[in-house]
């Protein structure tokens, strides 16, 4: 039974809804102050972010994984998410995780649960990036640059070849049947996607040196 | 020793195989260096797009979070922002038992002799039931000492996220959501703190 006009939903339904709508419904129970079930929602949402979440303990000291790890659950329950899809929500996610990994690393005494983000309440990339932050750089942060520029120089169906090949590790002969090349092309575009990424990192390593 | 592309594989077929697949972990396998830094950005990229984790309600039990979500969740309704989330693990991390964090808090307020009434309101700021507008500076100030954090760290994390629920603070929800610990702690403490007579320490804790 919801209550002001909230409709709620079973745990086995809610399971069933992608990141967007699920958010979406979390803010739904919310302003009807129904805590139980937005209670289910939060558990849901942050069990099924986990290994999202996890990227944080590639970017802070294994001591500081669990704070910041929480900072980036707490911000994105606390914020208001305006888009419409999972890859908008998936964007703004890493944002989110972005920001927190700056906060930490601008300060690594201060809990970073306590940085309040001024635009929390928004889900715009375009505020968020209005914000004073310390970028985590270093070598990590350049070749997380090169790993998006050798993924982003490559076409549409290329990237549908990466994203299923190389990042949901099917089958060669599978992913070629749903990006609708050959198998064989699957292992080239692979290959040189590799080769770029290294090529990338060489000339960066290069021009530092 | 693998390089980077090949360590990736093997972490994603671990991940997605439901072995335990520590990103962190995976890294040691490489020393300091470029090519370290490249299969963080490699795993990165792969967690980015990696899906939810299918809802499993015996999994989310093992894995510890319960205890955080449930506070999380508090604090969306909570009239002191994310302190119900907070503070407890602030509390932890400084390796404070409550009872002693009570006492130091009542004695760096010069409130010694009512430590059963700022152990009250230190209950109600950890579940969010108190409003952080209340609170005075004297209190942040002295609880950040004890923490370890600055007190306008602590006045930013108690503001109330915007829009909130429509009328009325569940406050009875809160009691049918608290978890058994809390309950206990609560059946513990002495009656609610405004149903005695006003005080200094009403004052600190409410009048600020």
């Amino acid at each position: 039974m919801g209550s002001r006009g909230f409709k709620r939903k079973g745990e086995h339904e809610l399971a069933q809804l992608p990141e967007d709508k699920l958010i979406a419904y979390l803010a739904s129970a919310r302003t009807a102050g129904d805590v139980e079930a937005s209670g289910t929602a939060v558990a849901i949402l942050i069990y099924g972010l986990m290994d999202n979440v996890q990227r944080v303990a590639l970017k802070v000291p294994r001591e500081a994984v669990e704070e910041v790890s929480e900072s980036v659950l707490l911000s994105v329950l606390r914020s208001e998410f305006a888009g419409s899809s999972v890859g908008e929500f998936r964007k703004w996610t890493g944002t989110i995780i972005q920001r927190r990994v700056a906060d930490y690393h601008r300060d690594p005494k201060r809990d970073v649960r306590l940085v309040a983000l001024p635009t929390e309440h928004l889900g715009d990339e375009e505020i968020w990036g209005d914000e004073p932050s310390v970028e985590f750089e270093g070598e990590a942060v350049d070749a997380e640059r090169a790993v998006e520029q050798a993924y982003g120089d490559l076409n549409d169906k290329h990237q549908l070849v990466i994203d299923l090949y190389v990042f949901a590790d099917l089958p060669a002969r599978e992913a070629a049947e749903q990006a609708g090349v050959s198998e064989a092309n699957v292992h080239k575009i692979a290959q040189r996607f590799r080769d770029h990424l290294d090529k990338l990192l060489k000339d960066d390593s290069d021009t530092q040196g | 020793m693998a390089d980077a592309h090949t360590l990736l594989e093997q972490y994603i077929s671990a991940h997605r195989g439901g072995e335990e697949a520590d990103p962190a972990a995976w890294l040691d396998r490489l020393p300091d260096g470029g090519e370290r830094a490249k299969l963080a950005a490699l795993i990165d990229a792969y967690l980015s797009r990696a899906p939810m984790r299918e809802w499993d309600p015996d999994a989310f039990r093992a894995s510890g979070l319960a205890p955080f979500a449930e506070r999380a969740n508090l604090a969306l309704y909570s009239e002191a922002g994310s302190w119900p989330a907070v503070l407890p693990q602030l509390r932890e991390k400084a390796r404070i038992k409550r009872s002693d964090l009570v006492a130091r808090l009542a004695s760096a307020l010069g409130a010694q002799d009512k430590q059963a009434k700022v152990n009250g309101y230190y209950h109600e700021m950890e579940t969010g039931l108190l409003p952080s507008d209340g609170v005075d500076d004297r209190v942040l100030d002295a609880l950040g000492s004890i923490l370890g954090q600055s007190a306008e760290a602590l006045r930013s994390a108690g503001r109330a996220v915007g829009a909130g629920p429509q009328g009325a603070p569940p406050a009875a929800a809160f009691a049918r959501t608290a978890s058994d610990a809390q309950t206990e702690i609560e059946a513990s403490l002495p009656k609610a703190a405004a149903e005695q007579e006003w005080d200094e320490v009403d004052q600190l804790f409410r009048g600020g």
